[in-house]
């Protein structure tokens, strides 16, 4: 007598998705093996039966359509849209920042020369920086930038900023909620960062 | 042509993720909705799965450029949400078919006890199929949506010589469970 098969192989051989010469192989173990051909009868029960259930199910009414692909933000794209926006930041920054105060120029009265009462004053006007005040006004402290964390890995294309607070209210952040809900990313808002206004 | 079939035809570098994910999403998606049309009962939600499953494997750039699994990926991915709508969807269609018996007990439409029964065992069996494990619910929706071996291997990232085992373990499984909560009423 031939080899037995294992319950897989058979299994296979029924849906005919065995190679052509185990197919036969198959055939003819079971013709002489009792006991693979009672697994085969219990398989082929089973499976109809279990087919029959699934068959139940109904299927999709309507073939599918296949949407637009949701495509990916290209890297390259991201990058682009970042150095604009960092260029744009700039541009605004060098046209709307308040300038500097324009220093005083001052022409002060001529001095005539001692000596000479008679002859015709000369007055050549001269510029004279209005000294500072010695007293210093007081220092504007410099802006601390604080940077999102990511929480994933994932990058980040869309996203919400919501203020929230930390620690009972008294720590405000700034979260960067995905549209699926998600808080993708945090930063600490302190008072120094300007951004408690 | 299948992403990996795809890679054996181009050098790797050559093949974009783009290309992948487009490879994958055209030759899968209407398939993948069939299933999960098949195991939730619900076109639109089954698009909705189906759609999310895409989405996410979009947003993850490493795994695209990984080349390896994806079909399988998504398979699994979008069954395993499949099988969660299904266990919340029970609830409300339990509460559901409540109140089409009373609608029947009161006087229904022709037709409609039909309808209930049809109902009522689509409900057995996408009960049974929500509590097995998700590689058996897998295994038995692929193969009544008709894939043949070398398909539902690469669905489910296994060998193909390896599903006449699976599938005989999933129907066993099936059966002893039906048989469990719905006795021998077939």
């Amino acid at each position: 007598m031939t080899q037995c098969w294992s319950e897989g192989e058979l299994r296979a051989y029924l849906d005919h998705e065995l190679p052509a010469r185990d197919m036969e192989r198959v055939a003819a173990h079971i013709r002489e093996c009792s006991g693979c051909g009672g697994v085969c009868h219990e398989l082929t029960v089973r499976a109809d039966r279990v087919s029959g259930w699934m068959d139940v199910l109904p299927d999709a009414a309507a073939p599918t359509r296949i949407p637009a692909i949701p495509r990916r933000a290209r890297a390259g794209r991201r990058w682009a849209g970042a150095a604009v926006g960092l260029a744009a930041a700039v541009l605004l920054s060098v046209v709307l920042l308040p300038k500097r105060s324009v220093e005083i120029v001052v022409t002060p009265p001529g001095v005539a020369p001692q000596g000479s009462p008679s002859a015709p004053v000369s007055v050549k006007p001269a510029i004279i920086r209005q000294e500072t005040p010695s007293q210093a006004a007081p220092v504007k402290p410099k802006p601390q930038i604080q940077y999102f964390v990511a929480l994933d890995n994932e990058p980040i294309e869309t996203g919400l900023v919501v203020r929230v607070g930390l620690n009972g209210g008294q720590l405000p952040a700034d979260v960067i909620v995905g549209p699926d809900g998600r808080a993708r990313a945090i930063r600490l808002v302190s008072e120094n960062s300007g951004e408690l206004k | 042509m299948q992403p990996e079939e795809l890679a054996l035809r181009a050098p790797a570098a050559a093949l974009r993720a783009g290309d992948w994910f487009e490879t994958l999403f055209r030759g899968h998606y209407p398939r993948i909705v069939g299933l999960l049309t098949r195991l939730t009962g619900d076109r639109f939600q089954a698009e909705e799965i189906a759609a999310d499953a895409f989405s996410k494997l979009a947003r993850r750039p490493l795994l695209l450029q990984s080349h390896e699994s994806l079909t399988a990926w998504i398979y699994r991915v979008a069954i395993n949400a499949g099988l969660d709508a299904l266990r919340a969807n029970a609830r409300r269609r339990r509460s559901e078919d409540a109140a089409g018996v009373e609608r029947l007990r009161t006087g229904g439409e022709p037709g409609a006890l039909e309808d209930l029964l049809r109902r009522e065992r689509c409900e057995r069996v996408r009960a049974v199929l929500g509590v097995m494990k998700a590689r058996d619910a897998e295994l038995l929706l692929l193969r009544s949506g008709g894939m043949a071996y070398r398909e539902m291997a690469q669905a489910l990232g296994i060998p193909a010589s390896s599903v006449g085992t699976l599938l005989a373990r999933a129907e066993r499984e099936f059966e002893r469970r039906y048989r469990a909560r719905y006795g021998d009423d077939v």
